[in-house]
């Protein structure tokens, strides 16, 4: 069952100084039950707006954001009713996110209440829920500057699933860490998502630690998603050039001496996106189809799908059969 | 051939709250000429701080002994006059984020030409032109456009190419990058250790690149020493390092790491426990708690720095995958 659906998606920031700047520009996904769906992507690529606007922290111009199959609720400032926090967030900086002057338990606690957990049970779920995600039981009495960063992000971890959630969205969760708390901390995840049943939402620019923990990933280019694959055969065998740039750029620890591909070009102003394919002055491929059309999300089978005019398989028979016609 | 810089025995104590604290520790190197140099480890494992020092720019209260002969000089003895000359012309440093580095107020035209004119003597339109030089050096383009713009009107990309081309202004021959690319994109990352590859190519510039992201160290580095808990645990060729490490703390790091072509379903391997702090380094090897093969030696002796007969530089008493 989906637990998270967000369909044809979009967030326009306005601003008095510039024309309105359409961040999330018509993204689709969806995340199921117990699956690990990573969305990737270079910064400004709109994929923390995506996030912010799957919670309801940011409004959203049009599309819909679906959980469990209900609307979610815009937040405002009455507290979320029970269902509508059945959706949490974990942000990227547990050196922020965690309140510096409460302790460990009572931000736990705030969770467990929306919940609606007994107060008699609290001590017992909180010292459940930090044995879950590897921190000592003892941490409730504790305040965060006492742990190190990769504890603290497992803390917020335990926090958002206090709530009892039936879909975390992380933002980044990962990426001011260190490579083992990194890996505890991805362990962690894959475990909550198997064992709990949770639909997560990883949102990362590090495609190998989302290559190494998600079911299924979805790429963004400025602020729509060109692919979307199931995480082995995206890694593999790249059906859209952004993708297929992505992955070479990412640097091998194998002692080869190897240097990464570059990405010729920038991120273009989200305000004045390029014409057609948004991503076709830095394509290799680009050809006269691409500036004039906005390519489709082609349905590739088997899950994937891929907005890229070189996977048209009409196109290309037309052009097949005009070649042969020519040579004929 | 004698190295550029041969750090020996380099140690940093700084002052905190509950008195001085060491943070480097005996640290040895060499950086050979038109060499990449890469130094790994954990945040807190002493890495930026053993670079600080070598700049004399660490704070207030901050001990240093040890020696960093840099062509034949110690620079960490040099007198505050000769060592701004040295500072810029010969070594140069370019930090991570490139957001912080760069005066937000100042045009990249001002940042670029000021301490050219104050160390080459140079007048304001030699200056400028060496500044367009160094900009399309970098590849920014409309180099002429760039002097007139600010930084907060260029990506974070194009920021640290900014960073790097006014590290370069006085052609050092000595470059030092503290997580250059920590705070950048994939792909933009690539570009820059490409910018960072031809330059060392083709003005023979040395660079001490410090990441903690291995994948980085491989693609470009010809030696790499690990770093942990203030000290080298060990260092060697990136190729011997990366494809057969000896350290177990070595072998860890690099079982943590995402692996692109690692089997569906298997976990990453964490490292037990975390990094100590500075003040509470355990005695011994550093890394015993959280080693699997620490033996009662390992928590009493600290181990020293040997040379293996591959060449490479190893601090551990039990040598676990020394038959591999």
């Amino acid at each position: 069952m989906r637990a998270l659906e967000i369909r044809d998606l979009e967030v326009v920031y306005r601003d008095r100084g510039r024309g309105p700047v359409r961040a999330v520009a018509g993204a689709s996904l969806s995340v199921e039950r117990g699956q690990i769906v990573g969305l990737v992507g270079e910064s400004g690529c709109g994929k923390s707006s995506l996030a912010k606007a799957a919670v309801g922290l940011v409004p959203r111009e049009a599309g819909d954001v679906l959980l469990d199959g209900r609307p979610l609720a815009p937040l405002r400032r009455k507290a979320r009713s029970r269902d509508d926090a059945r959706v949490q967030m974990v942000f990227q900086n547990p050196f922020a996110s965690l309140n510096p002057r409460r302790t460990v338990g009572a931000q736990i606690a705030d969770g467990l209440t929306l919940a609606g957990t007994q107060r008699r049970r609290h001590a017992a779920e909180a010292a459940a829920l930090l044995a879950e995600v590897g921190i000592a039981a003892s941490a409730v009495e504790r305040y965060p500057h006492q742990f190190s960063g990769g504890q603290r992000q497992r803390i917020a971890i335990a926090r958002a699933l206090a709530a009892d959630p039936s879909v975390v969205v992380l933002d980044e969760p990962l990426s001011s860490l260190d490579a083992s708390a990194q890996a505890q901390a991805a362990n962690v995840l894959v475990r909550l998502a198997r064992e709990r049943g949770l639909a997560l939402l990883l949102i990362s620019h590090d495609l190998g630690i989302v290559n190494h923990v998600a079911d299924v990933v979805s790429v963004m280019y400025l602020g729509v998603v060109v692919e979307t694959a199931p995480t082995r055969q995206l890694w593999q065998a790249p059906q859209h050039p952004y993708t297929e740039a992505l992955v070479a750029a990412i640097p091998r620890p194998d002692g080869s001496g190897t240097l990464p591909d570059a990405l010729s070009g920038e991120v273009p102003d989200p305000a004045q996106p390029p014409s057609g394919c948004r991503f076709h002055p830095r394509c290799p491929y680009v050809f006269d189809r691409c500036p004039a059309e906005v390519p489709p999300l082609y349905d590739l089978g088997g899950g994937r799908t891929s907005a890229c005019f070189l996977r048209d398989t009409g196109a290309i028979a037309d052009v097949e059969a005009r070649l042969t016609k020519e040579s004929a | 051939m004698t190295p550029l810089l041969e750090v020996e025995e380099l140690t940093v104590t700084l002052p905190t709250n509950s008195g001085p604290t060491t943070i480097v520790d005996s640290v040895d190197y060499a950086v050979d000429e038109g060499e990449v140099f890469g130094v790994a480890g954990e945040s807190g494992s002493g890495k930026t701080i053993s670079v600080l020092a070598l700049m004399q720019l660490l704070p207030a209260g901050a001990k240093t002994t040890g020696r960093a002969r840099y062509d034949g000089n110690d620079i960490l003895t040099l007198s505050p006059r000769a060592l701004r000359r040295v500072r810029g012309t010969q070594l140069a440093m370019v930090f991570q984020d490139p957001m912080t580095s760069l005066h937000p107020m100042l045009s990249i035209g001002k940042q670029l030409t000021e301490h050219v004119r104050l160390h080459e003597r140079l007048r304001r339109r030699g200056a400028e032109k060496r500044a367009l030089e160094l900009l399309d050096e970098v590849r920014i383009p409309d180099p002429a456009r760039a002097l007139q713009a600010f930084p907060h009107q260029f990506s974070g990309g194009m920021r640290q190419r900014i960073a790097i081309a006014i590290a370069l202004a006085c052609r050092p021959r000595l470059l030092i990058a503290d997580e250059p690319t920590t705070a950048l994109d994939v792909t933009v990352q690539a570009g820059i250790l490409r910018l960072l590859d031809r330059l060392r190519r083709e003005s023979g510039l040395s660079v001490v690149l410090i990441s903690h992201d291995l994948g980085v160290l491989s693609s470009i580095a010809d030696h790499v020493a690990v770093f942990y808990a203030g000290r080298i645990v060990e260092s060697g060729t990136t190729r011997d390092l990366l494809r057969s490490p000896r350290h177990p703390y070595t072998r860890a790091l690099l079982d943590a790491l995402p692996h692109p072509e690692a089997v569906e379903g298997t976990a990453l391997v964490a490292i037990p426990g975390s990094p100590p702090t500075p003040r509470a380094r355990p005695a011994g090897c550093a890394f015993h708690p959280r080693c699997p093969y620490a033996t009662e030696r390992s928590t009493i002796e600290v181990p020293e720095l040997r040379r293996l007969a591959d060449g490479r530089l190893l601090a551990c008493h039990v040598d676990p995958f020394a038959a591999e």
